[in-house]
């Protein structure tokens, strides 16, 4: 164990490696104290979607999600990964939710207009999430399903919305963050949590609720291409390295995110540097109108028509 | 006596699915296997244009993300009457091998593991793990430690293999660069490199760790390999043909006999389904399940890699002689076990398929032929891809520039379908039925688990 005093040398020579100054010294030393205390204690739940946001953690190579969550959660349970099954998995969850003080992470829509569309165990989804909304100490919206609705809520049949909604309109919304992305990367949810553990506080978010260190700015903003954009050099067609794919219709204009910041899979590829465009799969719009569809043919969109609604 | 037992929700799976059994003593004497969740992804996509379905169809599950784009692509092509050069013909299928392998690596330790290792006895296994062990789980403190070790370097090793499909798809899951006419990312020679790094990589962890625990694993529970053998009835629609020789060949299993394989006979039954008039419908009386009932020739059929394997010729050989090698018959391959078994030997193949299609990408060969996103095009088309579970179909018809029907077939709509119009339950209730099963039910999830379920596939 080291001393008071080498804990805080410590603290600062990381302050100086990141910042450059011993400024937020005793910043570090408290979020570090907060870890000590006790980690997050996590319920995580699927509801109407494809998992698609837990796969995406456990594809994360620098943390590693078991990693990640070893240092930073109690992960409670989780659908995927719960050794528990049936009624000592509810069980758990239900003991969990009766001492409160938990985070609940959702990923998918609720199917508001026809519960019986996402049933867990014996109930509904929507019973669930009645029951466990109001002892959640924080809501966090995994993937843009569960924060706008995404394609699942693209469906009429099911009426579905995102848990947001959900619980705005049963009188239930408390503190929540909204992760969008589809599937969400998983910087956006580690950045996320680890903050919250390490100062107990939500990080500084948008009016929608989207932490602004990851929604900020739109990738168009960010975006490697930019310059081309600048120069009005579009491609016309797709897979062709070094123009702007502006005229297919990218939604990378109107998407706020940072893609292009942190590229995915520990590797140097977005979408837009795959020569694919932005389809903006973090928007409230996604999967965007059925009648304009995702993609435009580059020669009858004209230049600087910004494809999209505000975000 | 009879008495009715229940699952739900049976976790460690993709989704949400109960399983209701009725017992006697100690018996199973009746199964049901029921779908949860319904999202209704193919009535989105009607009316859009195809070039969209690709995206969508992508998220109609993100376990198998990859799988359900490539299949999209591969059944618009002809429609757009492109043909996908040579390099991109590599790409899918290096592609598919890498995807296939890490489900089955995220199948077999996060998933299956727990079913049989009380991971509860490490000290610092996750919490998510300590509770709702088994008696008669693996103990041993040594093991537990090899097996939680294994547990934690095969979610390194998906990292591995997310960064590999990532240098052609962009990303993992759901990669954007997938389209009808090939892929459009642009690797250059470096990054194929690395690619082949990193597949070589987990080729190695197959050979040295995964196939190795799998059969330490299957002689610690024996006795798996005499249950869960379901209909035994096999289907697989062969596929992975970017070689002079196709790695899958397309088959039937029917009674013992192997039979060619003729779409035609393909029908999707609704008798205890919840929907009415194509529509979903939850208040059906007789309906128990999501799931629709597909069947092939009347018969319900299994879609896993043991299929893949027992029909093609060479490699159903391989499997037997593993089975041998742990004293085991022919017959065992149709078991919980033997189906894990299958699925380890696949991963190596699809590795040696996958390295052999990255050595002949060409950096400088195009890997896309370009399509208009609004041509007004019309035509159907049905075309097979691999997901790791099994064998998938993608129906599609697009009249005028937009998609008019579509229909997906996943090889969890198989296992998982409900009784069908005659009654005939489906495999995995067949499977089911006959099973000894303790008070806790630890093997009925045991038997599920081993048909690798993805219920978000199977409705969609």
């Amino acid at each position: 164990m080291p001393t008071r005093r080498e804990f805080l040398r410590y603290c600062a020579s990381i302050s100086i490696g990141l910042f450059g100054s011993t400024s937020f010294t005793s910043a570090i030393a408290r979020g570090f104290e907060l870890l000590k205390q006790g980690k997050l204690r996590v319920i995580w739940l699927s509801g109407l979607g494809c998992s698609g946001e837990s796969i995406s953690l456990f594809f994360s190579e620098d943390p590693l999600f078991l990693d990640f969550s070893r240092a930073f959660l109690d992960l409670m349970s989780h659908p995927l990964l719960s050794t528990a099954q049936g009624k000592a998995y509810e069980e758990i969850i239900a003991e969990v939710a009766a001492q409160g003080e938990f985070v609940l992470c959702f990923e998918g829509a609720v199917p508001q207009g026809m519960p019986e569309a996402c049933r867990v165990g014996e109930r509904t989804m929507n019973q669930v999430l009645e029951e466990l909304l109001p002892r959640a100490k924080l809501l966090i919206a995994c993937g843009t399903c569960a924060a706008f609705g995404g394609v699942s809520a693209a469906s009429p049949e099911t009426g579905a919305v995102s848990v947001i909604e959900f619980a705005g309109r049963k009188g239930l919304l408390k503190d929540y963050v909204r992760l969008p992305g589809c599937p969400l990367p998983p910087w956006r949810f580690m950045g996320t949590v680890a903050y919250f553990a390490a100062t107990g506080k939500l990080p500084p978010l948008d009016e929608k609720k989207r932490p602004k260190a990851y929604y900020a700015r739109y990738n168009h903003e960010h975006c490697q291409y930019f310059r081309f954009f600048n120069e009005d050099k579009y491609t016309l067609k797709l897979s062709e390295p070094g123009k702007c794919l502006f005229r297919f219709g990218c939604r990378g204009p109107r998407t706020y995110a940072d893609c292009p910041l942190r590229p995915w899979n520990g590797g140097a590829r977005w979408c837009v540097n795959a020569y694919t465009p932005c389809i903006g799969c973090a928007h409230p719009g996604f999967p965007w109108d059925p009648q304009k569809g995702i993609y435009q043919n580059p020669k009858r969109l004209q230049p600087k028509t910004v494809f999209g609604e505000e975000a | 006596m009879l008495h009715k037992s229940t699952i739900a929700p049976l976790t460690r799976i993709e989704g949400h699915l109960k399983v209701d059994v009725v017992l006697d003593g100690g018996r199973v004497k009746d199964a049901r296997a029921i779908g949860e969740t319904y999202r209704g992804i193919e009535k989105i996509l009607c009316g859009r244009r195809p070039l969209d379905a690709v995206r969508i169809v992508q998220r109609l599950c993100g376990v198998c993300h990859e799988a359900h784009g490539i299949a999209a692509a591969r059944a618009l092509a002809p429609i757009y009457r492109v043909e996908p050069p040579p390099n991109a013909r590599y790409m899918f299928d290096a592609v598919l091998g890498l995807h296939l392998t890490c489900d089955h690596l995220i199948h077999f330790y996060q998933m299956t593991l727990p079913d049989y290792v009380d991971f509860s006895l490490a000290k610092d296994a996750p919490f998510f793990l300590q509770n709702g062990c088994f008696p008669d789980s693996i103990k041993s403190s040594q093991e537990v430690r090899h097996y939680l070790e294994s547990y934690s370097r095969s979610l390194e090793m998906v990292a591995r293999g997310g960064r590999a499909m990532a240098v052609f798809t962009g990303k993992v899951p759901f990669g954007h660069s997938i389209f009808p006419g090939g892929f459009t990312t642009r690797p250059t020679a470096e990054e194929i490199f690395s690619a082949r790094e990193n597949t070589a990589l987990l080729l190695n962890f197959v050979k040295e760790v995964y196939l190795p625990d799998v059969k330490r694993l299957a002689r610690s529970f024996p006795a798996y390999f005499s249950v869960g053998k379901g209909p035994g009835n096999l289907l697989a629609f062969g596929g992975l043909k970017a070689l002079s020789k196709p790695v899958f060949a397309p088959g039937v299993y029917l009674n013992g006999q192997k039979e060619p394989f003729d779409p035609k006979n393909i029908f999707e039954d609704t008798k205890y389904s919840y929907y009415r008039d194509d529509r979903p419908f939850p208040k059906k009386e007789e309906g128990y399940s999501w799931v629709k009932a597909p069947r092939y020739g009347g018969r319900p059929m299994e879609l896993t890699p043991l299929g893949r394997l027992w029909l093609t010729p060479g490699l159903k050989e391989r499997l037997i002689a593993e089975l041998k090698g742990l004293g085991q018959p022919e017959e065992a391959a149709f078991s919980v076990m033997g189906r894990h078994l299958a699925r380890a030997l696949e991963a190596e193949v699809l590795l040696k398929h996958a390295l052999a299609c990255l050595e002949r990408i060409d950096p400088d060969a195009p890997n896309m032929v370009d399509v208009d996103p609004e041509a007004d095009i019309s035509g159907e088309n049905t075309a097979f891809s691999q997901a790791a579970r099994g064998d998938l179909l993608h129906r599609i018809k697009v009249s005028q520039g937009r998609v008019s029907q579509y229909n997906v077939i996943t090889p969890t709509t198989w296992n998982f379908s409900p009784r069908d119009a005659s009654g005939i339950p489906g495999p995995v209730e067949q499977a089911l039925i006959g099973l000894k099963v303790s008070s806790d039910l630890r093997e009925v999830g045991r038997v599920v688990r081993s048909f690798d379920p993805c219920m978000a596939c199977s409705v969609h």
